[in-house]
């Protein structure tokens, strides 16, 4: 028998290298929180009775990488009523062998949780490019913050007239041109007190490279990046006559990435702004910066490039946190499936380790592909959880859906557990989930969140948690640092130790969330006092703090200053 | 030594003996004990052909390639070019990686086979693996395993096969046959340990790691496999522990203990090295890291695991100039990596494109590693012997090797004198992809 068949076998004998793709059949844990507290969200976006969907251009067919990028939100006040506002880019789609750009919407807050639709009365209807992600920043200092909105061929840019509209002037600023930006961070680079801009640029495609591909085999689907070659990102600074510079060669960009995600903070505590960037299968860029804009890029060596088998991981979503306690600022990155989301521990000068192994990360399996991540105390336990929104980025995937749950991973004590949702909860569901930021929309002290998704309704997430604990948010106003302070590093002395936080530029997702920095104040737990560091070189303490409140916190006018802040 | 005292009329008795002796280790894959046998037969008659053909068997079996070459050579001074000689040959080549003689003459190998069926088959399915014929590989193991239902090597050849084309589950359930048709298979045991640690269930890795530890006596690779897991549980120091007695055994030990349960002798040589230098930078003792991950660089200079771990101790002592090196390194493997993998997604289209195979076995040889490189530039000169730039890098590899015995030798005159050869006489322009017409 066994000749007979080996006969009719060995007749030919052909090569092959195709891997059979196999879901590993994972299951989370289900756990409840540590203290017992349960984090709950409920979805505020029915009520607000819009038809909006960010579109990707699916119905046209082409099959084009520009579909899986999907749009961002942006979360701020643009009109400084003292409500929290929202925008959510558009999309796009295409026409004969064009791109073709769809509205974006701003929606304007007008308490209890309603968003009405201003897009038109602010003037934001144009559409000229497939947009992708957003960013809010005060440019040029006026107390109104500004936006940039990504794509594929151009940027918008917004300035914010202080008046409830804005002026497109992307041409005049010098922020037209680019090919094709996902990702847009605020941030003062040189040092020079004005907000510059790190624009991160993802990848070749174009009609005129526009491959025929398969993920699965025998069904055409999007192709997958490893199909283009990646585009360099660029850097502008900022003249401070309302216009922008390309100073990519200044900084010291290295050659293409394939830039999907930025996150712009001080990563060694050297009181400059240092810059974080997710590549889509290939190294993740760390620049280190000199203090006056001169960039660095020292990813692997610092170990922040790869994971912990030296692989490049598809890399999307970024945030920083403190998860140990230790005040140093650790990253965190969303990666595709089949890979560990990324906790790169900060062991002291940005010297990253890949510990995700270690902290319970990769309990969670293989099986999201994550984009939007924000790091915070949502449940007011006293350290940062993570929240993730996934979803796939090929149509026809046979490893894991299309749409995906949401995450949430609790922080306990330095390692990581899941919570599980039932179907009747926003993150019990699936979603085509892409952007996301973190706002307080009510100011109650439990952060919120804005979700976009693609071709789905965005999501407005009221947290709901019935947390016990107190809580703080400061807002600074720079004065010799940019307005925004993006770059501050704060510290907050409690009875059970420090907590350290940052302003922010860019993170997450196509998306930038609240500038207001946010403290979780376990019950039981005292508030000594808070140190400022801020990016002009000022050193602030301030003994006296109000719980449960907005703290508005000015920088002082000469170095060393020791001044006790109360609320304005 | 009863043998050694045996009266001379009775020296072809006790050498039909002994070769039964190590034929049957040879059967039941313990070629080490094989060739202990052989080796007392050898004392007895230096110039005996079966002992010869059988050390030859013996030492391709525990991979020592070159003494297999040159006991083959001894029994073709011995006995000729014999169908037994043949076969050696056909399975030394196939061996490492040339199963072409093989896969032309397997069916008439199988019906009259000089050796064990089960040897050939093994040897087959092992080099289909390393040329990435899968489904030749499958099919095989189908009829081996129809023919010796109670053999548990097909289903552990099958779930090693799975495990390489990332097939988790069905991987995991060919070994858990293996399991089941001996209970008692460490690499069986030793092989779910690993994919369990790769898909981070830890509790179960550890319960396959203790399983092939209680089955064997090579316990080495499954004691790194613990301490691999324990460090997931923060049980740093039980790790260290662990890892201090695997590193207290000497190389031979290792690599024996490694082949045992199918893994290469990169990884006996470095696996402990890198888990205790991960250690150790985990827990912020650069120094210590240093002295584990700078040998096991040396011994495996391809592995990105270590260059990468290298690297980050290098950043944190200082030394900004040696991890920078390293660093472009990993990028340029990295690279080299997806260049790699668009070039095996056109190969699939195009079998017979000798220079896409270029391509492939020179990437490999450069950044991945040097068997598979060797075995991808062997498959050009199938499809196009006259291939000027596989012959230049078989010989260049060869002749950086020539200490590696006879056979390296041999082969690097042979590549070079093709090479130099075809350098002489110019071809006219090639057709675009240089495909052999068969």
């Amino acid at each position: 028998m066994f000749c007979a068949g080996l006969c009719l076998c060995v007749s030919g004998c052909q090569s092959e290298t195709a891997e059979t793709e196999q879901q590993a059949k994972e299951r989370a844990a289900i756990e409840p929180s540590d203290t017992g507290i349960r984090p709950e969200f409920v979805d505020l976006w029915p009520e607000q009775k819009s038809e909006f969907v960010y579109r990707n251009g699916r119905d046209a067919k082409e099959l084009a990488i520009l579909e899986t990028l999907g749009g961002g939100t942006a979360v701020f006040d643009y009109d400084r009523d003292g409500e929290l506002d929202l925008f959510y880019t558009g999309g796009g789609t295409f026409e004969g062998q064009t791109t073709r750009g769809y509205p974006s919407i701003l929606l304007r807050q007008e308490g209890e949780w309603k968003f009405r639709d201003r897009t038109g009365q602010a003037g934001m209807e144009l559409a000229a490019f497939y947009s992708n992600g957003c960013s809010a920043g005060d440019y040029d200092n006026d107390g109104f913050q500004d936006l940039i909105v990504t794509g594929y061929g151009g940027s918008i840019f917004w300035r914010n007239m202080g008046d409830g509209t804005f002026e497109e002037t992307s041409v005049e600023a010098g922020l037209r041109d680019c090919f094709w930006g996902s990702s847009a961070g605020w941030g003062d680079l040189n040092g020079d007190g004005l907000l510059d801009l790190y624009l991160a640029q993802y990848a070749d495609w174009s009609f005129e490279n526009h491959p025929e591909c398969q993920l699965t085999p025998g069904v055409p689907d999007v192709c997958s990046p490893h199909s283009f070659k990646g585009v360099r990102d660029l850097v502008f600074y900022n003249r401070g006559d309302g216009t922008f510079y390309d100073a990519s060669d200044e900084a010291g960009l290295v050659p293409e990435g394939k830039g999907l995600g930025v996150i712009m903070a001080d990563l060694d505590n050297d009181n400059d702004l240092d810059v974080y960037v997710c590549n889509d299968a290939v190294e993740n860029f760390l620049y280190l910066n000199d203090g006056r804009g001169k960039l660095e890029e020292v990813g692997i060596i610092n170990g922040a490039a790869v994971d912990d088998r030296a692989t490049p991981n598809g890399s999307m979503g970024v945030d920083i946190l403190d998860y140990n306690l230790d005040g140093l600022p650790d990253l965190w990155v969303a990666n595709y499936e089949k890979e560990a989301f990324a906790l790169y521990r900060n062991d002291g000068e940005a010297q990253f380790l890949h510990i995700s192994n270690d902290t319970g990360v990769t309990s969670i399996g293989s099986l999201f592909v994550g984009f939007g991540t924000v790091c915070a105390d949502f449940d007011l336990d006293g350290d940062e959880d993570v929240f993730v929104v996934n979803g796939h980025v090929a149509y026809y995937s046979l490893n894991s859906p299309f749409r995906q749950k949401p995450l949430y991973l609790e922080n306990r004590g330095g390692r990581f557990a899941q919570i599980q949702y039932d179907e009747s909860s926003y993150l019990g569901q699936s979603h085509t989930g892409r952007g996301l930021a973190l706002a307080d929309f009510n100011d109650d002290g439990k952060l919120d969140l804005a979700v976009s998704n693609f071709s789905d309704p965005p999501a407005i997430l009221r947290n709901t948690t019935q947390a016990e604990g107190n809580w703080i948010f400061v807002r600074l106003i720079g004065a010799r640092s940019n307005r925004d302070a993006v770059g501050a590093r704060l510290v907050l002395h409690t009875s059970s130790g420090d907590q350290a936080r940052q302003v922010k530029g860019g993170g997450s997702y196509l998306s930038s969330g609240d500038l207001r920095v946010h403290w979780g104040i376990p019950e039981g737990v005292t508030v000594d006092s808070l140190t400022v560091y801020w990016p002009s070189g000022i050193q602030q303490e301030v003994k006296s703090l109000q719980l449960n409140a907005t703290n508005l916190l000015e920088e002082p006018v000469s170095i060393g200053a020791d001044l006790s802040s109360g609320n304005p | 030594m009863v043998v050694l005292s045996s009266p001379l009329w009775a020296r072809g008795f006790w050498i039909d003996f002994l070769q039964g002796r190590a034929e049957s280790n040879l059967l039941s894959r313990d070629p080490e004990r094989s060739l202990k046998w052989l080796a007392y037969a050898q004392i007895l008659d230096d110039q005996n052909a079966r002992t010869r053909i059988l050390l030859a068997r013996a030492y391709r079996k525990s991979h020592d390639m070159e003494q297999a070459y040159a006991a083959l050579k001894n029994y073709y001074e011995l006995a000729g070019s014999t169908d037994e000689f043949q076969q050696e040959q056909w399975l030394l080549k196939a061996q490492i990686g040339d199963n072409s003689d093989l896969q032309r003459h397997l069916s008439e190998m199988l019906i009259e086979p000089a050796g064990s069926i089960q040897d050939i088959c093994e040897t087959y399915v092992n080099s289909c693996i390393l040329n990435y014929q899968f489904n030749d590989a499958l099919q095989i193991l189908d009829l081996w395993e129809a023919d010796f239902p109670d053999d548990p090597l097909p289903n552990f050849m099958r779930g090693r096969m799975y495990e390489h084309k990332l097939a988790w589950q069905e991987a995991i359930d060919e070994y858990q046959t293996t399991l089941k048709k001996d209970p008692g298979y460490a690499p069986a045991a030793y092989s779910l340990g690993r994919i369990q640690l790769t898909l981070k269930k830890t509790e179960q890795a550890l319960v396959f790691y203790r399983r092939a530890i209680d089955s064997t006596e090579n316990q080495a690779p499954a004691k790194v496999g613990v301490a691999r897991c324990l460090r997931l549980l923060n049980r740093n120091e039980e790790a260290k522990q662990l890892l201090r007695e695997v590193l207290a055994l000497s190389n031979e030990q290792l690599q024996a203990e490694y082949q045992a349960m199918g893994d290469h002798k990169f990884e006996a040589l470095t696996a402990a090295h890198l888990a205790m230098g991960n250690l150790e930078l985990a827990d912020k003792n650069y120094d210590a890291a240093l002295k584990w991950l700078e040998p096991a660089a040396e011994t495996n200079p391809m592995d990105l695991g270590i260059k990468n771990s290298l690297a980050l101790v290098y950043s944190r002592l200082g030394r900004k100039t040696e991890a920078k090196a390293l660093s472009h390194e990993i990028k340029e493997t990295n690279d080299a990596l997806a260049e790699i993998q668009q070039l095996l997604d056109q190969v699939q289209l195009k079998p017979n494109d000798a220079e896409l195979r270029f391509q492939i076995g020179r990437m490999y040889l450069k950044y991945v590693s040097k068997e598979q490189g060797i075995v991808w530039l062997n498959s050009v000169l199938l499809y196009q012997p006259d291939h000027a730039g596989a012959h230049r890098e078989l010989a260049r590899y060869y002749e950086d090797n020539l200490s590696r015995g006879e056979s390296f030798q041999r082969l690097a005159k042979l590549h070079r004198k093709q090479a130099d050869a075809l350098q002489a006489t110019p071809k006219p322009a090639p057709s675009s992809t240089g495909n052999r017409d068969d």
